[in-house]
């Protein structure tokens, strides 16, 4: 069986910050994966809890995050995955930025069949943002504690220059708030120094009916967010373990949220 | 047939208003034949200038005047009923107990035109609360405002709408 190459694990971390997604393949023993990203929303519709997408006043959010991976182990790596900063606004009304919620997960490789890994996934998120901001719809975190666990499963194809993945689990949150199903998948392919993916992630509550706690409901951290975003991502090996990766990606079946493209910049290392 | 309390009140005014009226009348009819345009020399007789004077308003009853329920809008909830009320001379918007509507930020309580309120509207200030009585003063009766509307300032949009009847 061909093993993932080191360059493609980077691009799926990579992808990893700031979102749900990273695939079953973790670092191996003592290597590190870092990467620092800014993100850029930019939506004119705001999707409300019953799905319907309302014209709204230009809504804007930018993300400043970190995203740290180190392997305990071969088989178990630690995450961080932190918004230090997010700011939003909507035009005509206020702007309020704050430091986000971190999230601190642990990836175990749980098997291996054939050409496919498996893995599963904790992570737990911690209220460290402020949900009151902008009168509680520009909050730069959800106020609750939340989590999920997932379990991946990914493999390899064209001889180690191809690779996809898919992964999916139940979400947590506290306050009250709806739980769901978080999932994700990915498909990537290595030419040179260069990595072309294609993503897909979502939110699916289990309880989808319009409910009466829709607070923060343009930054989509309130109740009922649900969502799937897809979009392509970019990276470039650079050197020494140095690489800039783009993302783009816009949501579809979307509630309880402002809908409209994203983009994402970042810089990642790793050794 | 019996009269309500508002048209003993509007009866009362016309029969007030009746002698001033005809003493206008009789002025108005009068100058014009003694004087402006008939060239003769001679002087009118005074006539003393009638001055309407003012009828005593008696005050309105109070009551309600309009009532209606909400319903959401724009996939928000909100339920419940609201009334417009003159009470002690002062008129004052009421969200009765069963009104509920969601718990987001920058919601207000508004008087509008139509469910799309604008900045011509009459703005009420934030809702107090979530859900339950409240109380919101008005400068008038609010008539022309057909709907009582929960109005998101952030996004501009309705969450739910009452109309007045």
């Amino acid at each position: 069986m061909r093993r993932v190459p080191a360059a493609v694990l980077t691009g799926i971390l990579a992808l990893g910050a700031g979102s749900a997604t990273a695939g079953p393949w973790g670092r191996p023993r003592g290597g590190v994966y870092a990467k620092t990203s800014y993100a850029y929303l930019h939506a004119t519709d705001l999707a409300t809890p019953d799905g319907t997408i309302a014209s709204i006043p230009a809504f804007e959010k930018n993300e400043a995050s970190l995203y740290v991976a180190y392997g305990l182990s071969d088989r178990v790596t630690l995450v961080l995955d932190a918004i230090a900063y997010r700011q939003s606004g909507i035009e005509g009304f206020d702007s309020a930025g704050g430091v986000g919620d971190v999230r601190v997960g642990v990836q175990a490789r749980v098997g291996r069949a054939g050409p496919w890994v498996f893995a599963a996934r904790g992570t737990l998120q911690a209220p460290t943002g402020d949900e009151t901001r902008g009168e509680g719809l520009l909050p730069s975190g959800s106020g609750v504690w939340e989590g999920d666990l997932v379990a991946s499963a990914g493999r390899s194809f064209g001889r180690g220059q191809g690779w996809l993945f898919v992964e999916a689990g139940p979400q947590f949150r506290g306050g009250g708030l709806r739980e769901g199903l978080v999932y994700g998948a990915q498909v990537g392919w290595r030419r040179g120094r260069v990595l072309f993916m294609a993503n897909l992630r979502g939110v699916q509550p289990w309880d989808s009916t319009p409910g009466d706690a829709s607070a923060g409901s343009a930054a989509g951290l309130g109740d009922g967010v649900t969502y799937l975003a897809v979009g392509p991502s970019v990276a470039v090996e650079v050197g020494r373990g140095l690489g800039i990766q783009v993302d783009l990606d816009g949501a579809t079946h979307a509630r309880n949220l402002a809908r409209g493209p994203t983009l994402r910049v970042g810089l990642y290392w790793s050794r | 047939m019996r009269m309500n309390g508002h048209e003993r009140t509007i009866a009362t005014r016309r029969a007030t208003t009746r002698p001033a009226s005809a003493l206008f009348l009789a002025a108005a009819l009068f100058i014009p034949a003694c004087g402006g345009g008939s060239g003769t020399p001679m002087s009118p007789a005074p006539v003393p200038t009638p001055v309407p004077t003012p009828t005593p308003t008696a005050p309105l009853p109070d009551g309600v005047l309009r009532t209606g329920t909400f319903e959401g809008a724009n996939g928000y909830f909100t339920e419940g009923s609201v009334a417009i009320v003159r009470r002690d001379g002062a008129h004052r918007l009421e969200l009765q107990p069963d009104f509920r509507t969601s718990r987001s930020g920058a919601l207000d309580v508004r008087l509008c035109r139509t469910t799309a309120c604008d900045s011509s509207d009459l703005d009420l200030g934030p809702v107090e609360a979530f859900s339950g009585a409240q109380v919101y003063p008005l400068p008038d009766d609010g008539s022309q405002y057909p709907f009582a509307v929960i109005w998101c300032r952030a996004v501009a949009l309705p969450f739910g709408y009452a109309e007045l009847q």
